[in-house]
């Protein structure tokens, strides 16, 4: 028997012919011995490991072979990719926003250098920023050590020319943002490490590593829009002295963020100079009682839910004094007179929209501002996202004061998802920062009728009412919008001296519903007025103004045409309230 | 047999078994030479070109990222503004190319004429809202 007929059964065939061959020599080794030739088996033993040897010395050539020819161009020289690179972040038009530049570290070895009062005076000479202390501590060291990272090529290239020995360089990544202040808080920034700790950076810390490949990630801003928008914010901020201000421009068919604003700004470049009010994403991390513009919502409750038409009359007469309050609701306007809900809008009536809340009553204000987004934090890839503060309890006087926009703190981004839902046909869809190609499916929360009555409720408010000073810096391109001026809750008190002021834009207004519109919010904190507005600061006075310039400088670039104007004639609304009524439309 | 009859025979006392192992071995040590150098050659051109590649690759980003620096809209803004005084122009100097006709046609206004009512584009407040009589929300 062979060991061939022992080798399991249905053994691969390779197996079987090795066996053979092995039974074969063997049993040759048996047979001369057997034959008194003990020469032949010795000489066939030798040329069995000679065989072997032979095959050895070929594998290992081959090998060597292939490693000479086929390895070796990732040697020590090549600078391929580096660890943990991150791909580049761009805007909706291809602008590069963040990008992995490559940077060095710095190390010495004293083991390699004997003269270390040359190193000492030569690298403080080149690299001032360079710590003393660490350098000493590495001229003293006994081992390698790092002395400073971050060094750029030229960096580099100025300390290789010095030809100090000992001093070695390792290749590190660093995420550099070229535009700097522009868009920072949208794009956020990345700790040494390469880590997204804020806005975008982290937001899309998954997509940026697995695009790593060279394809960069891109974000929904369009850098155009973002710097009108951020020029146009800190123009108004700088203007009237606001502490802090933001500015968000959105397109409400697809959700797509195309900038956003947070002033105080900060150069991620230099986060060390950047202090913490600066880094604030004031747009999604801060919480304001939003005023008047939060009368857009109540509105649109209002009118979707039956509980009121455009002409339904309120009586705005005289203060408004509630069970529970200390206060009565006041308007600025002196009444004396029962308002149509338009005008209730127009006017900026507290009063008008205080009775509307407590008319419509508790579970639709729960019902429409929950479905408008308003009582959770604004679903958006950005981490900042803060949830609102909204009243334990709905009661009358709470009601009423939601209802003109007190009582309830919500971010911007928050506010700016509610509005984008009720002027794009009546869907909510979240905002998001990144580009997208089809919009997505939105959640109905009011009918598309609705949403085209607030749209023509907003542009006979820019037109005629209290945003004309919007509308007046953007002709032709039928801004429509609402004002709000919100006094800052101060030790539990309304301080009637520090104001939060917005202006809550949207053009154009004409269309088919489902067309694209752009959504505009500017909200200044703290503003104080000058001789050129009489002292105020209210939203007409300060945001609106700003609104209007943004759209003046960013709806070319959106596409959005002119409407003619005429060359001998002021521009003349398009809108009268008898048409808005529909009497004569 | 004869195979191994010829491998036995001696060739100035040396077999040939043993002469032909050398020639063998000395082929082999002379190729695996001569492939490994040139191997090396290649690879360190690849290595070369490669590294070229990476530095230039580095180069054309850190223009890249120069580019995106210079040319971003709030710095040539700023710099059409100052160096060439540049401004955007009137809303009313804006016209669609289609009613460029109605404007050959349209009567040239009187010199003595009072000038147009101020156009909506003027960057001021109107003065609607500047009477903080009732100042607006």
């Amino acid at each position: 028997m062979r060991p061939a007929d022992l080798a399991p059964y249905r053994s691969p065939q390779p197996f079987r012919w090795l066996f053979d061959r092995l039974w074969r020599i063997e049993h040759a080794f048996e047979r001369a011995k057997a034959a008194d030739r003990a020469e032949d088996s010795t000489r066939l033993r030798m040329f069995f490991i000679l065989l072997v040897f032979c095959a050895g010395f070929v594998i290992l050539g081959a090998m060597a072979t292939r490693a000479a020819l086929f390895s070796g161009a990732d040697g020590p020289g090549a600078t391929g990719d580096l660890p943990d690179q991150r791909a580049d972040l761009v805007d909706r038009n291809g602008e590069l926003l963040a990008i992995d530049l490559p940077h060095y570290g710095l190390y010495y070895d004293p083991r390699d250098n004997w003269n270390a009062d040359e190193v000492r005076r030569d690298l403080a000479a080149v690299l001032p920023q360079l710590s003393a202390q660490r350098l000493e501590a590495a001229l003293k060291a006994d081992k390698r050590q790092y002395l400073i990272g971050s060094l750029t090529p030229a960096q580099k290239q100025q300390i290789d020319d010095l030809g100090l020995p000992g001093v070695t360089f390792e290749t590190e990544s660093r995420r550099v943002y070229p535009l700097g202040p522009t868009a920072a808080h949208l794009i956020g920034f990345v700790d040494k490490g390469g880590v997204g700790l804020a806005g975008a950076e982290k937001a899309l810390e998954g997509p940026v590593h697995q695009s790593a490949d060279g394809k960069p990630v891109a974000l929904g801003i369009d850098l155009r829009v973002q710097a009108a928008l951020q020029d146009e914010l800190q123009k108004a901020a700088g203007t009237f002295k606001a502490i802090g201000g933001v500015g968000i421009v959105t397109n409400v068919r697809t959700g797509e963020i195309l900038g956003m604003a947070s002033y105080p700004y900060y150069d991620p470049n230099n986060l060390s100079a950047a202090t913490p009010d600066q880094m604030l994403n004031r747009v999604a991390a801060a919480r304001y009682e939003p005023g008047s513009v939060f009368k857009v919502f109540t509105v649109a409750m209002g009118l979707d839910s039956g509980v009121a038409t455009l002409n339904t009359k309120f009586d705005a007469r005289s203060p408004l004094m509630l069970e529970g309050r200390s206060k009565a609701i006041h308007d600025f306007d002196k009444g004396d007179t029962y308002l149509p809900l338009w005008e209730v809008f127009t006017h900026s009536s507290n009063i008008g929209a205080a009775r509307l809340g407590i008319l419509a009553g508790r579970e639709r204000i729960d019902h429409y501002f929950r479905n408008f987004g308003l009582f959770g934090a604004a679903p958006s890839e950005l981490a900042e996202s803060a949830r609102p503060i909204v009243p334990k309890d709905l009661n009358e006087s709470t009601i009423a004061s939601m209802s003109f926009g007190q009582a309830i703190s919500v971010s911007p981004l928050a506010l700016a998802t509610g509005m984008g839902s009720i002027l794009n046909g009546g869907e909510y869809i979240p905002l998001t920062i990144r580009k997208i190609d089809q919009p997505p499916k939105g959640r109905r929360v009011i009918s598309e009728e609705t949403s085209r009555q607030m749209l023509d409720l907003m542009r006979l408010n820019a037109a005629q009412g209290t945003g004309r000073s919007a509308d007046l810096q953007a002709p032709g391109y039928r801004l429509g919008g609402k004002t709000g001026t919100a006094q800052k809750p101060v030790g539990g008190r309304y301080d009637a001296t520090k104001k939060v002021s917005s202006f809550a834009g949207v053009f154009p207004t004409d269309g088919p519903i489902g067309s694209d519109r752009y959504f505009v919010l500017i909200m200044l904190d703290e503003p104080q007025g000058n001789a050129q507005t009489g002292g105020w600061a209210t939203g007409a006075m300060v945001a609106a103004p700003a609104v209007g310039k943004v759209v003046e400088r960013i709806a070319p670039y959106l596409g959005v045409q002119r409407a003619p104007i005429s060359l001998l004639t002021a521009s003349k609304t398009t809108l009268t309230p008898q048409q808005l009524n529909g009497e004569e439309r | 047999m004869k195979l191994f009859g010829f491998l036995d025979r001696r060739v100035r006392g040396v077999r040939v078994i043993d002469l032909a192992g050398a020639v063998l071995l000395c082929s082999l040590v002379l190729v695996v030479y001569m492939a490994k150098t040139g191997a090396g050659g290649t690879a360190s051109d690849i290595d070369k070109v490669q590294q070229q590649i990476d530095e230039e690759h580095t180069q054309i980003r850190l223009l890249q990222a120069e580019v995106a620096s210079e040319e971003q809209p709030v710095r040539l803004a700023s710099l059409s503004g100052q160096l060439l005084n540049l401004q955007p122009i009137s809303p009313r100097h804006e016209i669609p190319s289609e009613a460029l006709a109605d404007i050959a046609h349209a009567p040239a206004p009187k010199p003595d004429a009072a000038p147009a009512a101020a156009p909506a584009a003027t960057p001021v407040v109107a003065p609607a809202v500047s009477a903080p009589a009732g100042a607006p929300h």
